[in-house]
């Protein structure tokens, strides 16, 4: 099945966003993407992401020019649903600090 | 300050809504036919409420069949959905007094985000009432 999206805004202004994206097959979900995106001018960017693309669950940290600066992998193979825990854990706690660093605003 | 600084009140919408999204993409993991209710490419704007003492999530997503409009629905916990989509919507159930029968978890449909959700949250309230009653008590 192809991919399906959903993208949730996190403010009221529509600059802060979540987007949500899965693949199903034999009706399971096989593929997720979860990933925090927040605007520059006049397009959304990801900043964070936690996915099991490649066969492997993983969190993406990305910059401005949408490269990915650091990849993690999830110690302990966990499944999709377990994934996502660790995923909402470390966003919900460090998304300021991931975009100060996607801003350059380190300090 | 920089220009890229967001105020604590934002930040907190901001984490809280992260929050509700997480817990959205886990109810499509335990419930994918999620995905069969509601379009590809969907904006979603997520409500949490209390029903029988458990936390539901509610989801407004827009209306497929009514441009402009949305439709909220249950979408967790799974097994809510999965009973949501047993059922077709029971149009003679309001006639009981104005008390819904059954847990009416089936989706509702407003000119807003907010609209669709607000009835969708209504009607679970109606129904958790303790006076609510029982549809075959009153047809007898």
């Amino acid at each position: 099945m192809p991919p399906v999206d959903f993208l949730a805004p996190l403010d009221d202004e529509g600059l802060e966003w979540i987007r949500c994206r899965f693949t199903t097959e034999r009706g399971q979900v096989t593929i997720f993407t979860i990933q925090y995106e927040t605007t520059v001018g006049e397009q959304t960017m990801p900043v964070a992401r936690y996915d099991n693309a490649h066969g492997f669950p993983h969190r993406d940290l990305l910059d401005r020019r949408g490269r990915i600066i650091a990849k993690s992998p999830l110690a302990g193979a966990p499944t999709p649903k377990e994934a996502l825990h660790i995923g909402e854990r470390d966003i919900v706690e460090n998304w300021q600090r991931y975009r100060q660093r996607f801003f350059g605003d380190q300090g | 300050m920089s220009d890229h600084s967001i105020d604590p009140e934002r930040a907190a919408l901001i984490t809280r809504r992260m929050g509700q999204a997480f817990a959205f993409a886990r109810d499509v993991i335990d419930a994918p036919s999620i995905l069969d209710e509601i379009p590809d490419g969907s904006t979603l704007l997520f409500r949490d409420i209390e029903y029988h003492g458990e936390q539901v999530r509610l989801t407004a997503h827009p209306s497929p069949d009514r441009p402009g409009w949305w439709t909220a629905r249950v979408t967790g916990p799974a097994q809510l959905v999965t009973e949501s989509r047993r059922w077709d919507p029971p149009i003679e159930t309001r006639a009981i007094g104005g008390k819904w029968s059954s847990p009416p978890s089936f989706p509702e449909s407003g000119p807003t985000a907010t609209d669709a959700l607000d009835a969708l949250e209504e009607k679970l309230h109606e129904s958790d009432r303790p006076q609510t009653m029982a549809r075959g008590a009153k047809d007898r």
